[in-house]
């Protein structure tokens, strides 16, 4: 990996020195010639890492490439494979995680910039393993939801059009770049998961809520845990819950479960809610099927002991299963524990002289 | 429901240790005065040291599990006897070693005593097997709490019209972690369908039940409070939270004596015993809908 990088920008380098040495006196030139695009919005460490960008997006253009034919999803996918070969060996941390995200952007930027492109528009996340994403779309989808998804480098965007109109599967058209599924019927609570789910076979699948925007740079977070090994990466919600006495019936029972199943540590959280992140390797221990119960495939995965990890969002996390749907779908879950487990789980009763009172309690 | 027992059992008492020969002998002068009745196959040495009421049966039953409590059980028994003018109360000790029995005699209870410790609540159920009142009060013999608090549990039982009168106390809540016990209450009231009782529960003291109520969950039942209290709503008992009498506080000083974490893990098991009940009873899913999810579709 790191001598491929060394080659790689050595060759960039060599290619493009006129370029790079525009990129470095980039705001000199772009002052005298009116133009601005050039020029750095960034200071320190972010705008060498905005120059790096820029540099590597004329070495692109030279060889021929061009964004007019190419398009910007292929530019979106250059761009993600140039940075991930430059955060090699990067990014083992959390804290170095968030870093690489705001260096990304400032990346991007150079990038989109020497393609004429307007800032800001994605958010790379270094990763050598392919992604993908599932959106559920039931009626009342937001289309900005999914134009944060295509700020990130997913090799596809499944959308799952649940029992959508007309009108909504015209508006779902209009974005580029998307797989849209669009099935007539309802097909019930997050059977849609497992649907989108069969449909791809990226080594780690985010599946986002249609219907809630969420920014691409917290999603970026998600998705760089998941290449960095975790297996499932749920939306830490924690923070927004405030006193227990104030949470709803569902986060309490979701909170219950964890601890029942010997993992406090995950408070409430679950993939019951959206956005979530599966590894393959995590989908494939589960079962594609068990995603559409997902309090079921919650449970198969911490009994696998798969690697859990959870990550603040802003923007928190949603469910859109009614109370009635998500309490029995715990009960189910912890009904399926205790048939493999016992009753009690691994809470045992300890002493317990039941016959005493001559009944048969149980 | 048995009937009033005021009977003596000394036989097949295996081995029987400095407390239970006490007791015995306590016994043997007891049975000159009374008339033995059936004696049910586990039942304990039962010890009538007061007599209740001349004629006819106690109102109220109070249900005291007493393992070491020398130091509070003589006013937590005088708060029982004022709950009501016709009360009985059923002092269950067992694994006694430092003569709460002989003191529970002494303040005028009826003394179940067993050698052994029966384990967690089990006593709850053997007093209430034990019982014949109207309604039954259950408190613990280290926790003093005045007649007056306890009154309207009993109250409630006996002319409320309610069935189960539980403590409305539901543990601190006002915090972002609260204790496992607190969630578990929480979550299992919800799968009931009864999110309005919030975290009270069956677990916690006082709380009363009338003897009807009693007879329908199965004494055997309360040795596993949440198992009664899921019983109690499947039931369509009349369950309801009546009076608040804070026992966090008054656990506090518990917590110093006992560790707190096996107990922590139990009555988390007792809570999932008694889902695990509630789904033997409806469904996997306790009776909840699937929401006309095609899952074969996900297959």
């Amino acid at each position: 990996m790191q001598s491929r990088k060394s080659v790689r920008s050595s060759r960039a380098r060599g290619k493009s020195r006129r370029t790079a040495a525009a990129g470095r006196k980039g705001r000199a030139r772009a002052a005298k010639s009116g133009r601005t695009k050039m020029a750095s919005p960034y200071s320190g460490k972010l705008q060498s890492v905005f120059h790096a960008g820029y540099e590597d997006a004329s070495a692109l253009n030279k060889s021929g490439w061009s964004i007019a034919q190419a398009g910007a999803a292929d530019a979106r996918h250059r761009m993600n494979a140039r940075w991930t070969l430059r955060c090699a060996g990067r990014g083992q941390s959390g804290a170095m995680r968030m870093k690489l995200l705001a260096e990304g952007r400032a990346y991007a930027d150079g990038f989109a910039s020497a393609l004429d492109l307007p800032k800001g528009m994605w958010q790379p996340v270094a990763m050598s393993k392919s992604a993908a994403a599932v959106v559920i779309a039931v009626p009342g989808m937001n289309r900005a939801a999914i134009k944060q998804l295509q700020r990130l480098p997913f090799q596809d965007i499944i959308v799952v059009l649940e029992n959508g109109t007309e009108g909504d599967f015209a508006e779902l058209r209009e974005l580029p770049d998307i797989t849209i599924m669009q099935t007539g019927d309802r097909l019930g609570a997050d059977v849609g998961r497992a649907i989108g789910a069969r449909m791809t076979k990226a080594d780690i699948v985010l599946f986002a809520d249609g219907g809630k925007e969420t920014a691409a740079e917290q999603l970026a977070l998600m998705l760089a845990t998941a290449e960095a090994g975790a297996d499932v990466v749920m939306a830490d919600q924690t923070p927004q819950l405030g006193p227990f006495s104030r949470w709803d019936d569902r986060t309490r029972i979701r909170a219950f479960m964890n601890w029942s199943l010997g993992k406090p540590e995950l408070k409430a959280n679950s993939v019951e809610l959206l956005p979530h992140v599966w590894s393959r390797h995590g989908i494939e221990k589960v079962g594609v099927s068990q995603l559409a119960v997902p309090p079921l495939a919650h449970l198969t995965a911490i009994r696998h002991k798969l690697q859990l990890r959870s990550i603040a969002l802003q923007a928190g996390a949603s469910g859109h299963a009614s109370v009635e749907l998500s309490v029995g779908d715990h009960i189910e879950a912890l009904q399926t524990a205790m048939k493999a487990e016992g009753a009690r789980l691994s809470f045992s009763d300890q002493l317990r002289r039941r016959a005493i009172t001559g009944g048969t309690a149980t | 429901m048995q009937g009033h027992v005021q009977q003596v059992s000394i036989k097949a008492r295996p081995k029987p240790t400095r407390q239970s020969q006490r007791t015995v002998k306590r016994a043997r002068a007891n049975r000159r005065r009374t008339p033995t009745a059936a004696v049910p196959k586990h039942s304990p040495q039962v010890v009538t040291a007061a007599p209740t009421q001349a004629a006819g049966q106690p109102v109220v039953s109070v249900i005291i599990p007493v393992m070491n409590e020398r130091r509070t059980i003589a006013k937590v028994i005088h708060a029982a006897k004022k709950v009501h003018p016709s009360v009985e109360v059923i002092v269950v000790c067992n694994g006694t070693t430092d003569g709460s029995a002989a003191i529970a005699r002494k303040h005028g209870a009826r003394v179940i005593t067993f050698a052994e410790p029966l384990g967690h609540d089990v006593g709850r159920g053997v007093g209430a097997a034990a019982a014949s009142g109207q309604a039954l009060l259950f408190i613990d013999g280290d926790m003093v709490i005045p007649a007056s608090e306890l009154r309207p549990y009993v109250q409630s039982v006996l002319h409320g019209g309610v069935d189960v009168a539980l403590n409305d106390y539901s543990g601190p809540t006002n915090k972002a972690n609260v204790h496992s016990v607190v969630l578990a209450k929480h979550a299992l009231n919800m799968m009931l369908r009864r999110p309005d009782l919030k975290g009270t529960s069956m677990t916690a003291v006082p709380h009363a039940i009338s003897s009807s109520a009693l007879e329908r969950i199965g004494a055997d039942a309360l040795a596993v409070p949440p198992l009664a209290h899921a019983r109690a709503v499947m039931l369509g008992l009349t369950v309801r939270a009546v009076k608040r009498v804070n026992v966090g506080k008054l656990n506090l000083l518990r917590k110093q004596r006992e560790r707190t974490n096996p107990l922590e893990y139990l009555i988390v098991g007792d809570h999932l015993e008694a889902i695990n009940w509630l789904t033997k009873q409806t469904d996997d899913r306790g009776g909840y809908p699937d929401m006309e999810r095609k899952r074969y579709l996900a297959r």
